[in-house]
């Protein structure tokens, strides 16, 4: 037997596939009608909200509590003024004030003309 | 979705369909992978009604995984194959060793019809020839040969290298030639050796 009668003979069982009968072929697909019923559907999107989209966009939970924290603490510093930072801004204030020379602005200076002519 | 409509759909298109629903696919799917499954089967097998149930044992399994199959990551056929491969090892190894005789003769050889007389004679002689090389040999000549798969697809189904596949499609084939060797001009081939 040669490789050329091999390849003849596979040749002739490629063309004589055996081919399924039809119950074979309708238990198949019954099986799969059945296997397909019992898929989940796909679930259908939540209703998009407005907060975790808001949210995701501040950076996450972790970065929204960051800045709350900020915000609460300068809250505390602003009412509370603790000795420290009142020390440090009558600090910054003076050496701000004495450097630029600024004593006093008038920030509508002519308002004080036009009052004495009445 | 028509089934003619799916005819130039790709197989694993017509997976992610019927996964979805389309109550078109699995018919387009049975009757386009069926009959290579089944062919593939009863030439491990040498035996009709089991290559059958293989065959049914393996789509089903198919269509239990469609909603998870991986797009890109590979052939539906192959895949098949592959499950249909250890189906039919698995029950190779139960049963017990498979004589040349007990490879069914046609069913309906067309009597009067020389030219088919011949076919049937020479499927009938390489059927019998493949049941009795190993399984490994039969599975990979089979693979190559007749379903006409590519060497790294059949690596691929039988979970070896292309080399090992090589190998174990040359020594097939040699099998073949030598349990052939004596019915070359009983099979019709001229000059017989």
């Amino acid at each position: 037997m040669q490789d050329t009668d091999l390849e003849g003979l596979f040749a002739t069982a490629r063309a004589q596939r055996p081919m399924p009968s039809a119950g074979l072929a309708e238990r198949i697909i019954g099986q799969a009608d059945a296997v397909q019923a019992g898929f989940k559907p796909a679930p259908i999107p939540a209703r998009r909200r407005r907060w975790p989209g808001w949210i995701a966009a501040m950076g996450g939970n972790g970065v929204l509590a960051g800045l709350a924290t900020a915000t609460l603490a300068g809250l505390w510093l602003g009412f509370a003024q603790p000795a420290p930072v009142l020390t440090l801004t009558r600090t910054l204030s003076d050496a701000f004030v004495a450097d630029a020379g600024l004593v006093a602005i008038e920030l509508i200076p002519s308002l004080d003309t036009f009052g004495p002519e009445g | 979705m028509a089934p003619d409509a799916l005819s130039d759909v790709s197989d694993e298109a017509l997976l992610v369909l019927y996964a979805n629903g389309d109550p078109g696919a699995a018919r387009a799917l049975t009757l386009r992978l069926t009959p290579r499954v089944l062919g593939f089967a009863a030439r491990m097998l040498a035996d009709r009604t089991e290559a059958e149930d293989v065959t049914q044992e393996a789509m089903l399994r198919l269509w239990h995984m469609a909603p998870d199959w991986r797009q890109g990551e590979a052939r539906v056929a192959t895949w098949l194959y592959r499950v249909a491969s250890n189906l039919c090892l698995d029950r190779l190894r139960k049963s017990r060793p498979r004589g040349l005789d007990e490879v069914a003769e046609p069913e309906d050889s067309a009597p009067g019809v020389v030219a088919r007389l011949i076919e049937a004679d020479r499927v009938l002689a390489l059927d019998k020839a493949l049941a009795a090389l190993p399984d490994r040999q039969r599975q990979a000549v089979v693979l190559r040969h007749i379903e006409g798969l590519s060497n790294p697809e059949i690596a691929a189904v039988m979970d070896i290298g292309v080399e090992a596949v090589e190998s174990l499609v040359a020594r097939g084939k040699k099998g073949l030639a030598a349990l052939l060797s004596g019915r070359r001009a009983e099979l019709g081939y001229e000059g017989g050796d």
